[in-house]
């Protein structure tokens, strides 16, 4: 296979194929496509990307962004809403959080807020690497991370479990 | 202060519980896209190669369209070589001057021109010239035929007509007089003329020529 071999890819998308999704879900209502071609332009480098994971990161979100606005074109053209209401998580009985809320209340943050929140809670990525992902500063990004963290709380407040610490404020 | 801690606390808890929410996967079709990825992880799909053997059929094209060339350039000019000394020796005059010993007067043929090179084969070929260094290539080209190498390959690529006459065989001939023996070497004659010169001839020793001896083996009696 070359420089990328099959256990490299196996470990890829064991370890960040849903988070890559996720990532993806954002902009475009079609993230396995774009998931998808984001390995096969990694299969075809002749070299293993330094930073592999923040690699992937990036040109899912340059694929992202094109299907977005290719989608929205299209809308246009047609007349047609985008719907967005598919379910980003999957529901278990052991989450803490709805499923379903905090896909609502993912979708309803600011676009900055929610690629940084999804890039370091699910993608693993560092302020840094989010910071060169999106071309911003650390300090924005990490200014960014809290705020939105904070309106989810907020948003999903009916649903996060009282506990101890809450009672309290 | 302790409000503070608390609600970092707090939001630490909320953070790890966001995190525990497992995206969705099963529209990530996994065996589909190892697939795809062992499809294009291939030198082909890649376009790394695609070149190469275009390339080489193309150079191959080329070397063969380069001999074809070299062949058709020289076969027309091979041909004519024998048409017009064979129209003159075939002359009642002609061979009455061949018996009577003098050289029947032959028209200038083809073979006097500038024969062109050979491809292959020995030191005066296309091949050789190409190798030698440039300075010598032009000497070379202009030089005649001085060694042994030089001249079997004239006859090997323009015939026995390109065989040049020793200064002997013209003494022997009784054709040369003394003046001729100063005189540069006479043009190699048909192999029609040898040919017939040695069917109404005689058998008479001719100068050792190597080619006397193999074109009496041809002999068919035809003798006065």
């Amino acid at each position: 296979m070359g420089v990328i071999t099959a256990e490299i890819l196996t470990r890829l998308l064991d370890e960040h194929g849903p988070a890559l999704l996720l990532y993806a879900r954002q902009w475009c209502d079609a993230p396995e496509d774009v998931v998808q071609e984001a390995v096969l332009q990694l299969v075809r480098q002749r070299m293993l990307p330094e930073n592999l994971t923040a690699w992937m990161y990036r040109v899912v979100r340059n694929g992202a962004l094109n299907a977005s606005r290719a989608a929205q074109r299209r809308a246009r053209r047609e007349g047609e809403a985008a719907g967005r209401d598919e379910a980003w998580f999957a529901a278990s009985a052991d989450d803490r959080l709805d499923a379903a809320a905090a896909t609502a209340a993912l979708a309803g943050l600011p676009e900055a807020q929610r690629e940084v929140i999804v890039a370091r809670l699910w993608g693993g990525l560092s302020f840094e690497d989010i910071a060169r992902l999106n071309g911003s500063s650390v300090s924005s990004v990490h200014r960014w991370y809290h705020q939105g963290l904070a309106a989810l709380r907020e948003r999903l407040g009916a649903t996060w479990p009282a506990d101890e610490t809450n009672t309290k404020t | 202060m302790a409000s503070g801690r608390d609600e970092h606390q707090d939001l630490n808890a909320f953070e790890a519980a966001l995190a525990a929410l497992a995206p969705r996967s099963e529209r990530l079709n996994r065996e589909r896209l190892m697939f795809l990825a062992g499809q294009a992880s291939l030198p082909a799909a890649r376009g790394g190669r695609r070149w190469a053997w275009p390339a080489a059929f193309g150079a191959m094209t080329a070397v063969a369209a380069g001999l074809l060339l070299a062949v058709v350039i020289r076969a027309p000019q091979a041909g004519p070589a024998g048409v017009a000394p064979l129209a003159a020796a075939s002359a009642p005059e002609a061979d009455v001057a061949a018996v009577g010993g003098e050289r029947p007067k032959v028209p200038p043929s083809p073979d006097q021109a500038p024969r062109p090179r050979p491809l292959l084969g020995g030191p005066g070929s296309w091949v050789a010239l190409c190798l030698a260094p440039w300075e010598k290539r032009s000497a070379a080209s202009r030089r005649p035929a001085e060694s042994y190498l030089q001249l079997r390959d004239q006859v090997l690529s323009q015939g026995l007509d390109a065989w040049p006459q020793p200064p002997g065989a013209a003494v022997a001939d009784g054709a040369a007089a003394p003046e001729d023996a100063a005189a540069p070497p006479a043009a190699p004659r048909s192999q029609r003329e040898l040919f017939d010169e040695l069917i109404q001839k005689p058998a008479a020793p001719r100068a050792e020529h190597p080619r006397n001896s193999t074109l009496s083996t041809l002999d068919f009696g035809a003798r006065s």
